[in-house]
């Protein structure tokens, strides 16, 4: 620090500081990390999440009935266990 | 072996940076403190600044492999703070609390039958948001005028008069809490 600065302010500061307690803070920070790294996806995701809606499509075509219901529903319940 | 909490920081640092996530626990317990009493300072709400704060290190997780040099930590994550804080001030902006010198004058009177208490914080704000920034890096953090431009990326020139006139702004303010304070006792 090297400029000229008010000692008066600086004792105001100084004692405006407060040890804050951790714990709490803690818990919440690891709660969003944890939080945002369920929302990212990785490579072995999507090619799981590709290769489930394939394999919904191939089942659905062959059954050729209600294609639409059942590619809805693996594209569903793979991008649920995606984020698990 | 060490616990983590015995670990110098940088070492704690390095491994935060190959994704230990204890690591980076310690991190958040060594530096909230600091971090959150920064941003109370700068935003004077401390529910706000304490969501600033985790969005900081929410970030400084995602962007930690990319740290240079386990030294530069700290004043990487102070910068990284300064501009969640300044996002949220262009999204957001607060309202603008001007002060002439009338209102000046009249403020002991109100906050003394208000029974207010006129503290460092209420003081900041007074002060613009980036007058408030560079005085609170200056007297807080302890930031020369040129460490404070570098972090602000405000012009060196603009940054020495933010802070001379803040500093200005802030002892008038804390000299009518004084004068209030004083006339209290007497009365």
């Amino acid at each position: 620090m090297s400029d000229d600065l008010d000692a008066r302010l600086l004792r105001s500061f100084a004692a405006a500081e407060q040890p804050l307690a951790a714990e709490q803070f803690v818990a919440a920070v690891t709660a969003r990390i944890n939080a945002a790294r369920r929302l990212r996806f990785d490579p072995r995701s999507c090619y799981s999440i590709l290769s489930t809606i394939a394999g919904g499509l191939g089942t659905g075509l062959l059954a050729l009935r209600r294609v639409w219901l059942l590619l809805i529903g693996a594209a569903a319940v793979t991008v649920w266990a995606a984020f698990l | 072996m060490l616990a983590l909490g015995q670990v110098a920081e940088a070492t704690v640092v390095a491994l935060a940076m190959n994704g230990d996530a204890a690591a980076f626990s310690e991190l958040v317990r060594r530096r909230q403190s600091a971090l959150r009493n920064l941003l109370r300072r700068l935003s004077r709400d401390a529910t706000l600044a304490d969501d600033l704060a985790q969005q900081t290190f929410l970030k400084a997780w995602r962007a930690l492999p990319q740290l240079r040099s386990v030294s530069a930590f700290g004043a990487w994550l102070r910068r990284l703070a300064v501009n969640t804080w300044l996002e949220h001030v262009r999204s957001s902006p607060p309202p603008s609390v001007a002060l002439d010198p009338e209102e000046l004058a009249a403020l002991p009177a109100a906050t003394a039958s208000a029974d207010a208490r006129l503290d460092l914080d209420r003081a900041l704000a007074y002060l613009g948001p980036k007058e408030r920034l560079c005085v609170v890096l200056a007297y807080s953090e302890g930031m020369s005028h040129g460490e404070i431009s570098s972090a602000t990326a405000l012009p060196l020139g603009t940054v020495k008069s933010h802070v001379r006139r803040g500093s200005e702004r802030l002892r008038a303010l804390l000299s009518a809490y004084d004068s209030v304070k004083e006339h209290a006792h007497v009365g």
